[in-house]
């Protein structure tokens, strides 16, 4: 095209879209695709598979397996309780007022993680913590002697559930409202119980939806770091505390492993995100 | 359907405890500094801090700045992408999503690889 034929509309797209596609370009595409090339490359620069073929050494393994048992277990917990809220918020009998409130409150506490998000748990569930403090002297219970601990596994996915739990109420809001009041009447009238209404319309039509918003909370915590770091230090072998002290020196003594372990997370992540899309694409076409 | 009122107003308790408990939490235990009783202490302490007052303020600048550049990035695109270029919406909105997909500590691992 000549530039005396391009139309002012041309102009005005590349004018608006050109400093955002600049800035995805160095700050998002370049460093995602230095990892994919690094992935595959020896410190000298060679093609090799060899990075990828020691991602399965023990070490590594470990440190996916706790990090998708942490990120699934409360993936899978947030999101029961988020689908529980969202449905109760569906309803005449909660006021206005409240509803708002808890969708707001959603909307920030699901973005209340890292240092601060374990300080408060450290502050509530650690051992000299609030809420143990006080089951110990008002009920006699010691969670600590009966084997709970904040910096374990279980801790961590205590913690992870407060911002999973409120980003779970976030995704599954929209389509928790796509429920028609038209089915439930349509339901009782026919005779359905509210037990059978939930389980033979409400559940099959929301269960893409719900799948793919647990696929999301799952990449959500795979990804987080700084929430972990701050409770347990390295205790607890998570990739990307791995991931971490690799940035921080080359603690796996081989730089192109650093790579690979990135990498490697990407398509966890990917895969839960593409299956996510997926669902909800599939969800918003039945829906119309 | 009265009898959806008691599940609804249970489950919403559950929230509202795991929300708020930990709150109270961090509040508690920022008045806890002296032994045995409540005070103000530590606040005292930390405003009068020179490094706290520098970092604060590091920490509120890095936010204005972030929020200024990512508006001043996407409010254009958008707008142009709605107006003038509705082909690119799917690109632009595969881009958008990316930062999902890549976790923050993975795009960090790249930043130093490329630029450090």
């Amino acid at each position: 095209m000549s530039p005396a034929r391009l139309s002012r509309g041309t102009i005005l797209a590349f004018a608006g879209v050109a400093p955002f596609a600049l800035f995805a370009f160095l700050f998002l595409l370049l460093p995602t695709a230095k990892l994919l090339v690094g992935a595959f490359q020896d410190p000298a620069g060679n093609f090799t598979l060899g990075n990828i073929v020691r991602l399965f050494t023990p070490s590594v393994i470990a440190s996916f397996r706790v990090s998708i048992i942490i990120s699934g277990a409360s993936a899978i917990l947030g999101a029961a309780v988020g689908l529980a809220v969202a449905l109760a918020l569906r309803s005449d009998a909660v006021p206005r007022v409240i509803r708002q409130a808890v969708l707001t409150l959603s909307g920030v506490t699901s973005n209340f993680a890292g240092v601060p998000l374990a300080f408060a748990f450290l502050a509530t569930l650690g051992r000299t913590g609030l809420v143990t403090a006080l089951l110990k002297t008002v009920f006699g219970i010691d969670i600590y002697a009966d084997g709970f601990n904040l910096f374990s596994i279980t801790g961590l996915t205590f913690t992870y559930l407060y911002f999973q739990m409120p980003l779970m109420v976030l995704v599954i809001m929209p389509a928790v409202e796509g429920l028609k009041r038209d089915w439930a009447e349509a339901a009782a009238m026919l005779g359905a119980s509210p037990l059978q209404y939930t389980l033979r319309i409400v559940a099959p039509v929301l269960a893409p939806n719900v799948i793919g918003a647990a696929l999301l909370l799952f990449a959500n915590a795979f990804g987080a770091v700084a929430t972990a770091f701050a409770l347990t230090g390295s205790s607890i072998n998570l990739v990307t505390i791995l991931l971490f002290a690799q940035i921080r020196g080359d603690v796996l003594h081989d730089p192109n492993l650093g790579f690979a372990l990135a990498l490697g997370m990407v398509v966890v992540t990917g895969l839960c995100n593409v299956a996510y899309l997926r669902l909800r694409a599939f969800s918003d076409r039945r829906m119309r | 359907m009265k009898g959806g009122v008691l599940w609804r107003r249970i489950v919403l308790a559950v929230m509202g405890i795991y929300i708020f408990v930990p709150l109270i939490g961090v509040a508690e235990f920022s008045l806890r500094m002296r032994r045995g009783v409540y005070s103000f202490d530590a606040f005292a302490e930390v405003f009068a801090d020179d490094s706290f007052q520098s970092t604060f303020l590091y920490s509120s600048a890095l936010a204005v700045v972030t929020v200024l550049i990512g508006t001043a990035l996407i409010v254009p695109a958008a707008y142009a992408v709605r107006l003038y270029a509705p082909r690119l919406r799917i690109v632009v909105e595969f881009v958008t999503l990316l930062p999902l997909v890549v976790p923050a500590i993975v795009i960090v691992f790249g930043y130093l690889r490329l630029f450090d």
